[in-house]
């Protein structure tokens, strides 16, 4: 969670005065994971809510496999367990929007801008199926980096962004477009990395984004109960 | 529609690898990788070359924080050693790249000054 939180602050009206408790937007996920090291395989579902606030602040709200409340603010994140009344609250200097959303500064709002941004062009085009495949050339290719990056469409649709460098391939596909917000929106997502002794695969689904909604009570939190167990970590 | 795609992506980023294992010392090994990645490791070297035994200090008090997403899910338990062993694991190899570059900086001031005080990381 890097980069991307600094996109919730571009996309969600970073500018705004509007109320913290306000939501953006919301979403029920469901995270599954598969990972495979050193010759064996884990697998994790994770379930639960989602709240991108107009402030920026995104909240998790996780039911399956824990009860988990995570709220992640520009130089907070608390991660609150109300069952067992713990919470870690890890305050960063380095902001952690910021830090937190470091995957790729490629990965904005417009992918293909982004790209060209970041000093790369469309170096050659390929119709795959339905797809059509845009592959990226750094315009003065810097000396000590060996990276290929494609992006595809189908129509107006992102479907895929993927990078390969040094043995590493990390691979993001964007399936299930339905309308939301009066556009249209990826519902499930998918993201591979592998490299030679490490892969994940991650299948992110989405249901029910709205627009228009209220947070519930229990996550406009501003105390937290006396007798629970709180650990600061200052980075 | 900003909001949407913004949701989008923060979803897509919030799919970069978690990884569960049962065991601390399991997590404790996720969080010292995780650290390894996140550390930059140039920056730190160059830190200790340009700042010598100032920025060594730096290396140990000014921590990266690890990503969010991570945590997504994970036990209090599991946060709890992951986060130890992330701070310490990536203060601990800040302070040997940061050491590493005072260390090559004091060499070259040495050979390069004549009369040059040595640097306090060679005290």
């Amino acid at each position: 969670m890097i980069v991307f939180l600094s996109f919730i602050l571009f996309t969600v009206n970073p500018g705004s005065q509007s109320s913290i408790q306000t939501p953006a937007l919301s979403a029920d996920f469901i995270l599954a994971t598969v990972t495979k090291e050193r010759g064996s395989t884990d697998k994790e579902v994770v379930r639960g809510e989602l709240y991108v606030m107009e402030s920026g602040t995104v909240i998790f709200s996780v039911s399956t496999p824990v009860n988990q409340i995570m709220w992640l603010k520009r130089d907070t994140t608390d991660i609150y367990y109300p069952d067992e009344k713990k919470l870690f609250r890890i305050l960063s200097k380095d902001s952690l929007p910021d830090r937190n959303t470091n995957v790729s500064r490629l990965l904005g709002f417009d992918f293909e801008n982004q790209l060209h941004k970041a000093g790369l062009k469309v170096e050659q085009t390929e119709k795959r199926g339905d797809t059509t495949v845009l592959i990226w050339a750094f315009v003065k290719k810097p000396t000590k980096i060996n990276i290929e990056i494609e992006t595809g469409r189908i129509a107006d649709d992102l479907v895929l962004y993927r990078t390969r460098a040094k043995g590493t391939k990390l691979e993001f596909q964007f399936r299930d477009f339905r309308i939301a917000d009066d556009r249209r929106v990826p519902h499930h997502i998918r993201s591979m990395f592998i490299s030679r002794k490490f892969s994940k695969i991650e299948d992110l689904r989405l249901e029910s984004i709205n627009t228009d909604v209220v947070l519930p009570d229990n996550l406009i939190v501003t105390q937290f109960p006396g007798n629970t167990e709180i650990k600061i970590v200052n980075w | 529609m900003k909001k949407t795609l913004g949701l989008i992506l923060l979803l897509t980023l919030v799919a970069i690898p978690i990884v569960t294992y049962g065991q601390a010392g399991d997590v404790c090994h996720q969080a010292q990788r995780d650290a390894r990645h996140d550390v930059n490791d140039t920056l730190w070297f160059t830190l200790g070359c340009l700042f010598g035994v100032f920025g060594l200090g730096a290396a140990y008090l000014i921590l990266p924080s690890p990503s969010a997403a991570r945590m997504v899910g994970k036990s209090s338990e599991y946060v709890n050693v992951y986060i130890d062993c992330y701070k310490d694991r990536a203060r601990d190899i800040q302070v040997k790249k940061s050491f590493n570059g005072c260390l090559i900086w004091s060499i070259v001031a040495l050979l390069g000054g004549g009369g040059v005080a040595l640097s306090g990381c060679l005290l």
